[in-house]
């Protein structure tokens, strides 16, 4: 990975020192540099935070430009919130705990479809590996699977063709990406 | 054939969620799970409904085992329809069935299960009983405490 490489020069740091911030050995760096092995992807949001680049702009993405990072990049819209009667029994729309949402397109395939309502609990609260709904700017907008690494959350969708999104503790502390709550329940009709 | 049900003043009802539908002589057996579904006045106006837990992979990955299934209480179904069905006494799955030429075909979702078609006629006739047509699946994301 040439980038991590020109990145590491640009801030006049070894191979060491960049190595002890990352939390690896040497070698294991200079594998990542010479391209030989692949960086985890703790590393990546580390090393993206620390040279203030985009993962894309790590990772050699052609289409990204180190312009990127002035911009959060935000998970491809999948979910749109729609009113909870009908779905949810009165007394529970009284507690306003949960959110409906309904699915649109297939990033979610082959477990979440296109038409299915997905109810979603409110909660600070939710577990690595989990399947969780982000809101940007108060807008509920995407459900995607959460994984949880020391230094941020990685998100995708069930679909491999997607892309992965990584957020930085510290961009989501900046609140314009925000999780929810976690998904308890997919409902399908079926006649 | 449900005994337990519940009716809320705005038409919602609560329906009792089985762990398991055994077929047996002279009728189906059915093994509480103490777990209720509630649902709207859209679905319980269809008719007589159940819930059942799914178990097995055989529908995987549309249906997980722990997932739950609103059934409405029928006896037939039309071709192609999921229903609740029972073979020779077997305990019921969820299955998609298709009836020609005399055969009926139930269909699982996950391509290692083949598709299993048994005679409807003559000797050989299977014993093949529709206990209701799935209107509603509700995939559960929360599933521990469902352990079986």
């Amino acid at each position: 990975m040439i980038k991590l490489k020109e990145l590491r020069q640009s801030k006049n740091m070894s191979q060491q020192e960049l190595a002890d911030y990352l939390g690896v050995g040497q070698s294991t760096l200079s594998g990542w540099e010479r391209g030989a092995t692949c960086m985890t992807s703790d590393a990546m949001i580390k090393a993206a935070n620390l040279f203030d680049v985009s993962i894309d702009y790590l990772v050699g993405n052609e289409q990204a430009e180190k312009e990127m990072k002035r911009f959060i990049v935000l998970p491809a819209q999948n979910v749109k919130e729609i009113s909870p009667d009908g779905i949810l029994p009165p007394s529970a729309i009284k507690r306003n705990e949960h959110l409906c949402l309904l699915v649109t397109g297939d990033s979610m395939e082959p477990d979440i479809k296109e038409g299915d309502i997905a109810i979603v609990r409110m909660s600070d609260s939710y577990k690595s590996e989990s399947i969780v709904a982000l809101s940007v700017e108060d807008n509920c907008r995407a459900l995607q699977h959460v994984t949880k690494v020391d230094s941020g959350i990685i998100l995708r969708s069930l679909n491999p063709k997607y892309r992965l999104v990584c957020y930085s503790t510290r961009q989501l502390k900046s609140r314009r990406v925000r999780i929810v709550g976690r998904l308890v329940e997919i409902r399908r009709r079926y006649l | 054939m449900i005994t337990r049900k519940k009716i809320n003043e705005d038409g919602w009802e609560m329906i009792p969620v089985y762990g398991a539908v055994i077929a047996g002589e002279p009728q189906f057996r059915f093994e509480y799970e103490d777990t209720y579904e509630i649902i709207p006045p859209e679905l319980s106006e269809k008719g007589e409904c159940f819930a059942m837990r799914v178990w097995g992979d055989s529908m995987e990955p549309e249906m997980t085992e722990g997932d739950v299934v609103i059934v409405l209480s029928r006896h037939d179904c039309n071709n192609g329809e999921l229903a609740v069905v029972s073979v020779d006494g077997g305990n019921a799955t969820v299955k998609r069935v298709y009836k020609e030429n005399g055969e009926c075909r139930l269909v699982s979702r996950s391509e290692a299960y083949d598709d299993m078609v048994y005679s409807m006629t003559g000797e050989r006739r299977a014993d093949i009983k529709i206990m209701g047509v799935v209107i509603e699946l509700r995939k559960k994301f929360d599933k521990i405490r469902y352990a079986r």
